[in-house]
């Protein structure tokens, strides 16, 4: 019982982990149109 | 009851039976992380960029001629597609004087130089001609290096490349495309040669995500991911755009001019590179002649470490390059100091090229407008009608093929005989 609650709570963590690296690396791209001014 | 740091503990660890604790569940849990990862791409999908995506491509109706640059923030950095066996593949890589673009009451005329050239070479060594355009808007020296890193990786049988001289040896602004970094730590990741061209513009986050981005399609995708969140995130926004307010006639104050800047550059430009009145509300053309007349030719900036890094990958590449410096509006060259300090840079490239020659690599430092028939520009850099340089560049790139051996024929077709 302790060692399901133990894997559960990795898998969960990790999980979770993927999900905020994923978030953050969405969010540090931008999506702001470049306008080209001649030079 | 918890009193201390260590009841918190244990009292988690009675909840989570221990989770975190050794190595080896340290390492179960980056195994998950790994698998989320992985979920993501599998759970959500992203439809692959396409060639239709870059407005640009709208302006080249032939399908043998592509823009493969994607938007400047995407860190995928290019659209690459093998082109079969039976292919001959030019990646041609410059910045905005790629385009030809004749504006005439009633008519414009919107075309890419090197989709011009593939027009008049259709068919290289008995193989269908495709021009990759690495067309990069606004491109600084290190962007150039980037994007030639990403044609040779691609696996291209000759890379073209266009040096604008306003930019070369400027170091006002050596790099516009930081987005291009996680592909080219991947590039150059194996060549410890180029290790310093890199540690002076790649960060430890560029070489992380490009890195990760090989492995996992949710990191790799990550713009597509970001465009498809922002269109929900407006939602949430305070900024009220429904009934935008009118423009006001007003001339603005200068502590409004520099509200209104996006970039570092625009300061400096109105600022610090001329201390002429006149650049204080310059045009384009005062800009573009300040950049030229900027340079700095010490030979030991940081654009000369890039020019040479450009140069030995291409030299050391064994496969056939050309390089050459686009040509400056007459009107300009009229102008003896313009004229001299074009000269300048031509001399400096010269020499930089002739200490990484290569038996396929080709610079031509001398600008094209000093071989080529005047020409109309639209300001100083960008040609109206290209057609005299559309026929010296076909002839330039055939030349060179054949003068390395690296093909038995190729044919240059007159104008009225230009493929589609």
């Amino acid at each position: 019982m302790n060692r399901l609650r133990k894997y559960s709570t990795e898998a969960i963590i990790g999980i979770v982990l993927a999900g905020l690296i994923f978030v953050a690396l969405v969010a540090t791209v931008g999506t702001v149109p470049f306008i080209y001014q001649g030079y | 009851m918890i009193l201390n740091v260590k009841d918190v503990q244990s009292e988690l660890d009675r909840y989570a039976g221990g989770a975190g604790k050794g190595p080896l569940s340290l390492l179960r849990i980056v195994a998950w992380t790994v698998v989320g990862l992985l979920l993501i791409a599998f759970v959500w999908p992203t439809q692959p960029p396409k060639y239709s995506d870059s407005a640009y491509n709208h302006h080249i109706p032939s399908p043998f001629s592509k823009v493969v640059t994607l938007d400047k923030n995407d860190p995928r950095g290019f659209l690459l597609h093998k082109h079969g066996k039976n292919s001959f593949t030019i990646a041609w890589i410059g910045p905005s004087t790629l385009q030809s673009i004749n504006k005439v009451p009633g008519h414009t005329t919107y075309t890419f130089i090197p989709a011009d050239v593939r027009q008049r070479i259709p068919v290289i060594d008995g193989k269908r001609t495709y021009v990759d355009l690495y067309f990069i808007e606004g491109a600084r020296i290190m962007d150039l290096y980037a994007a030639t890193q990403a044609a040779l990786h691609s696996g291209a049988d000759m890379v073209v490349l266009d040096l604008n001289p306003l930019w070369i040896y400027n170091t006002a602004e050596v790099q516009g495309w930081p987005n291009l970094n996680g592909i080219t730590f991947n590039h150059i990741a194996k060549s410890p040669s180029q290790w310093s061209v890199g540690a002076q513009f790649i960060g430890p986050a560029d070489a992380t995500s490009g890195v990760a981005g090989k492995y996992f399609k949710s990191i790799y995708n990550r713009w597509t991911y970001a465009q498809k969140v922002n269109r929900h995130l407006n939602w949430f926004s305070v900024l009220d755009t429904s009934v935008p307010p009118p423009a006001s006639t007003k001339p603005l104050s200068p502590l409004q001019r520099i509200a209104q800047m996006t970039d570092p550059l625009q300061f400096w430009v109105k600022y610090r590179v001329s201390g002429s009145a006149a650049s204080q509300h310059g045009s384009a053309i005062e800009r573009q002649l300040q950049f030229l007349l900027g340079s700095t030719l010490s030979g030991s900036t940081v654009n000369d470490d890039v020019v040479a890094h450009l140069f030995g990958i291409l030299a050391k590449s064994n496969r056939p390059a050309y390089v050459y410096v686009p040509p400056i509006a007459p009107t300009a060259m009229a102008n003896a100091r313009i004229s001299a300090a074009l000269a300048r840079i031509e001399h400096h490239l010269a020499a930089q090229a002739a200490q990484h020659q290569g038996p396929y690599l080709k610079v031509q430092a001398q600008s094209l407008g000093r071989i080529l028939p005047p020409m109309k520009f639209n300001d100083i850099i960008h040609v109206a009608e290209a057609g005299p340089m559309v026929t010296y560049l076909s002839h330039a790139v055939c030349n060179q093929l054949l003068h390395t051996h690296s093909v038995q024929t190729c044919k240059v077709l007159p104008p009225a005989k230009a493929a589609p």
